[in-house]
């Protein structure tokens, strides 16, 4: 894909500028911008639906509406957290769709039985493909809601205020899922 | 031995910048990434949104053209077909006017033609008797000024001059304003329909040129050329004006022969003519005397 081979083009540009750039009509902007994307906002899909089909799907639908909103973004809110909110919602939606959460006393049993040793330590302990398959299969074992904080912290980066912009909760509400979500996947490699 | 973790602290870790002990495991996992088929969707519906964009201007800007192509052409047409008629009058030579068949009422022309040209003949013969009454009966069946400048036109029975209100029944009036052209009528049944505008024509003297003129008229107003006018000319009966001429055709030829000589005698030369002229066209084998023939030629 040409837009994929055009490294270094337009990296001095911020997203935002790219992003209103494309909605003056200049295509190469946009294909700065997803070249930019494409990679972490699949992956985080891919990981919070973990099914490939479901994230093929919501990706190529996440980019339709950020194409479609083009002209209602506005600068203030950053690109990263406004095409997050985007999938988000999508992600959330198929969740309701799907199947009921597991409940969050789950996680808290989890939480409580949670003893480990210093010396097992997963980084130590295991092999590092056992590690990446341990924490895999963890996450895949994650709420809805805990796995998707947990991705947004770990795939896309973002901090505490901006999970909590982009999921529509409160910071305090994104501390305590990060904390179960840490919980469980320790549990999955301490069993 | 173990260890109870602090929670607060590990999330601590997981919001270091590295990530803490997790963020480390997952960098090393697995970075898929959307397949092409899929890159090229995305990427087609950007274009297809910006270009969508742009698109009506051009759309309106086409819109414009279409309609101005539209209308040039229209025009090119019409004017083609103008030239195309103007080649075709120019080869037969025919004014663009007489394209134009104007209906007529045949009934009323030949009423109308008759009555002037009895009327004309009438005035002839009063001039012998009173030239008061002869003038009397010009003045009444002057034709009003229309049809002094009817001949000057190129096809004068194209538009009939329309008859004195005095003399034309309303009804008349509105069927030659009629489009449709209605056949044509034989003097016979116009002065059956007429008769009494017949009947005081008795004495018609109409010349043969008069009648012709006449005649040529009313083929040209149905819209046939000058053959086909002399055929239905030819075809047309006889030429009768009066009442009195149709019975007169009713008689014996003997018996017709005596009155055209009782009409000749009794100074009435024009109208022994028309008996004479109808009753050769009628009995062609038929023997004259010098006398009538000498009256025919």
């Amino acid at each position: 894909m040409d837009c994929l081979n055009l490294a270094g083009m337009g990296s001095e540009r911020t997203d935002e500028e790219l992003m209103l750039a494309y909605a003056g009509g200049d295509m190469l902007a946009f294909e700065m911008l997803y070249r930019r994307h494409r990679g972490t906002l699949y992956r985080f899909l891919l990981r919070s639906l973990r099914q490939r089909a479901d994230a093929d799907e919501l990706f190529q639908e996440t980019w339709s509406r950020a194409i479609a909103a083009r002209e209602r973004y506005r600068v203030e809110a950053r690109f990263t957290t406004w095409l997050l909110q985007i999938a988000h919602n999508l992600v959330i939606d198929r969740f309701r769709r799907s199947r009921p959460q597991a409940s969050t006393e789950e996680a808290e049993v989890v939480f409580n039985q949670l003893d480990a040793p210093d010396d097992e330590r997963p980084d130590h302990v295991l092999s590092e493909f056992e590690q990446r398959r341990r924490l895999q299969i963890a996450l895949e074992e994650l709420p809805e809601e805990q796995r998707v904080t947990f991705l947004l912290r770990m795939e896309n980066g973002l901090g505490l205020e901006e999970i909590s912009e982009v999921t529509g909760v409160g910071r305090e509400t994104v501390k305590s899922r990060l904390r179960y979500a840490l919980a469980r996947v320790r549990a999955r490699f301490e069993t | 031995m173990s260890k109870r973790r602090d929670p607060d602290e590990d999330l601590q870790r997981l919001l270091d910048d590295d990530g803490g002990e997790f963020g480390a495991i997952y960098k090393r996992l697995s970075h898929p990434e959307p397949p092409r088929r899929v890159d090229r969707v995305v990427l087609a519906n950007a274009a297809r949104a910006v270009r969508g964009d742009r698109a009506p201007p051009a759309q309106r800007w086409l819109l414009g053209l279409g309609s101005a192509a539209g209308l040039v052409l229209a025009a090119g047409i019409a004017w083609q077909v103008g030239q195309q008629i103007d080649a075709q009058d120019a080869q037969t030579g025919a004014p663009r006017s007489e394209r134009t068949v104007i209906p007529v009422q045949p009934i009323t022309e030949s009423a109308r033609t008759q009555k002037t040209e009895s009327v004309e003949a009438a005035a002839a013969m009063a001039d012998q008797e009173s030239p008061a009454e002869a003038a009397s009966a010009k003045q009444e069946s002057a034709p009003p000024l229309r049809r002094k400048a009817t001949p000057a036109k190129p096809a004068p029975a194209a538009v009939p001059p329309p008859a004195p209100a005095a003399q034309a029944p309303p009804l008349l009036e509105q069927r030659a304003a009629e489009p449709e052209p209605p056949p044509a009528v034989p003097a016979a049944d116009a002065a059956q329909a007429f008769p009494q505008e017949t009947d005081n024509v008795s004495s018609e003297a109409a010349s043969g040129a008069a009648r012709e003129r006449r005649d040529h008229a009313a083929g040209k107003a149905v819209g046939l050329s000058a053959p086909k006018a002399a055929a239905e000319q030819s075809r047309a009966p006889a030429p009768s004006s009066s009442v009195k001429l149709r019975q007169n055709m009713h008689l014996a030829p003997q018996d017709w022969l005596a009155e055209i000589v009782r009409l000749k005698n009794a100074g009435r030369r024009q109208e022994a003519i028309e008996n004479l002229r109808l009753f050769r066209r009628m009995h062609p084998d038929w023997q004259l005397s010098d006398e009538l023939r000498r009256l025919a030629e």
